[in-house]
């Protein structure tokens, strides 16, 4: 097993190491799983400032199981002009040699101003096969034009960044630039990256198996309702 | 077939099932071709096979009815015709092709696709080559980079009825893709791959039941959006959507909720 570190100084090398060996120890329970999770994204989301001095209006974009924890350390650090998009996906397996699989969106939340961003900034726990994100931008091409597409995740498997970059037109991979702290380049005999964030994310966070996970209604979703359902009514009440 | 063109076949099958599974331009065709097809009234006709025995013309042939059409599939920077009656060449494999079919009086039509130098072999097509055209088709590393094709594209849209969005058009290719590159579904007919698509999308049609009935009046009631197709409920709720299979859910339970992000959380 070989990681490579990135991203990683004097400033932030301790937080960041220690909550990388967090997802993998198998001590932990799922409150401090959800932490090491949230911390992680603070420490991108300060990257994120220190890197991208002009972000404009930003949307972050997420999958449901990594809304509240790593989105929201992101959102919490960054505290910028931010609309979100959070999205359930399926996982479908279509062929098995060649291993070709999809990840259909089930539901989807996003805000009304997304078409509007600026800066997108893709949020992942861990970037393994790219299907996830690839789905998520070929949905988001129909509705944004963004000047600039951040990747984040705090682990990416060894060249997902390339095979995201080959799956789509110039015009839009020229605008992607990767953002992690360690990148992998094993995977266990079920695919799994070794050690990655330490197995199948939605167990670990306490929201079930791939399939029980699309119940889960982040809370960051459930305030971003409750704002636009007050926005509206204060509009209608308006003299 | 002459014992010296069945060994010339032979090998040149064995080296294309050799390079296949690693060929992607002509599994990109493929794909290509049957989503073309897929919502045509031809799609009950057509059936589609690749490395094909016996053939000069092996990589991709479509049986429409009673006629043949045969494919040549080549993504090389420099390509040509070559002479006729040289081994090898292209224009060898289309003649050679050609007096086959006459000769087993098979209605046919033959193909080169080509994903560079189009122009110059459409020009300098030997004029003996009956029934023979040029294709061009461009070469990408990733089937998802086709879909931001607008020719491409516009061969799907009628699956879905005009849905234009590329993340759906994205799921469809890809799974004509896998049901190819399975090799199971060889020489089934374009409209049979159609009907596994849709089993593949989760799409089914079933009967109108009262519990389903309900459960979209409840929905109603708490202001959803709802467009069902089959089995196949379409919702928006707010800034929400989704979709869901109704067979899968648990309309009971949902039925006692009255709040519209706990009814969200179980579809």
């Amino acid at each position: 097993m070989s990681r490579i570190l990135q991203n990683i100084d004097a400033s932030n090398e301790k937080i960041v190491i220690k909550q990388l060996l967090s997802l993998v120890e198998n001590k932990y329970g799922v409150e401090e799983y959800r932490n090491a999770f949230f911390n992680l994204g603070k420490e991108l989301g300060k990257l994120i400032i220190k890197k991208y001095k002009d972000l404009g209006h930003t949307l972050v974009v997420c999958a449901a199981e990594d809304a509240d924890w790593l989105a929201k350390g992101i959102l919490d650090m960054c505290k910028l002009d931010t609309s979100i998009a959070v999205y359930w996906t399926d996982r479908k397996v279509i062929c098995n040699d060649p291993k070709i699989e999809i990840s259909p969106i089930v539901k989807s939340y996003q805000d009304s101003d997304i078409e509007e961003c600026d800066t997108m900034i893709v949020v992942k726990s861990i970037i393994s096969t790219s299907c996830v994100v690839k789905t998520l931008l070929n949905h988001l091409m129909e509705h944004c034009n963004p000047a600039h597409i951040v990747i984040a995740a705090p682990v990416m498997f060894k060249g997902a960044d390339k095979v995201l970059m080959t799956e789509f037109p110039r015009r839009i991979s020229g605008k992607f630039s990767f953002l992690t702290f360690a990148i992998d380049d094993e995977r266990n005999q079920d695919g799994v990256v070794f050690p990655g964030i330490g197995g199948m994310v939605y167990p670990k966070l306490g929201l079930g198996d791939i399939h029980r996970k699309n119940s889960y209604m982040p809370d960051l979703v459930k305030s971003h309702v409750m704002k636009a359902a007050f926005a509206c009514e204060e509009i209608k009440h308006q003299p | 077939m002459t014992e010296e063109d069945l060994k010339y076949v032979e090998n040149k099958h064995r080296g294309g099932y050799n390079n296949a599974k690693g060929n992607k331009y002509e599994t990109f065709y493929a794909v290509y071709y049957i989503l073309r097809y897929m919502n045509t009234c031809d799609a009950n006709y057509i059936r589609c096979y690749s490395q094909v025995k016996y053939a000069f013309l092996d990589d991709f042939l479509i049986s429409y009815k009673d006629k043949k059409i045969y494919h040549q599939i080549k993504n090389k920077k420099s390509i040509s015709w070559g002479k006729e009656d040289t081994k090898g060449t292209i224009a060898y494999d289309f003649k050679k092709q050609m007096q086959e079919c006459v000769s087993q009086n098979e209605k046919y039509a033959l193909k080169l696709v080509t994903s560079h130098e189009y122009e110059k072999l459409v020009k300098t097509q030997p004029s003996s080559l009956a029934n023979t055209s040029v294709e061009e088709f461009p070469f990408y590393e990733s089937l998802n980079k086709y879909i931001y094709l607008e020719f491409f594209r516009n061969e799907i849209l009628p699956i879905f009825g005009g849905h234009n969005d590329y993340n759906r058009l994205a799921d469809v290719a890809m799974i004509v893709l896998g049901l190819w590159c399975s090799g199971d579904y060889e020489g089934e007919t374009v409209a049979e791959l159609r009907d596994l698509l849709y089993a593949k999308l989760g799409k089914i049609q079933i009967s109108p039941t009262y519990d389903v009935e309900l459960l979209i009046q409840h929905l109603e009631q708490m202001n959803f959006q709802i467009y069902r197709d089959g089995n196949l409920l379409e919702w928006s709720w707010n800034r929400l959507k989704g979709i869901t299979d109704v067979t899968q859910l648990a309309i009971d339970s949902i039925l006692c909720l009255t709040e519209p992000l706990e009814v969200i959380s179980m579809l």
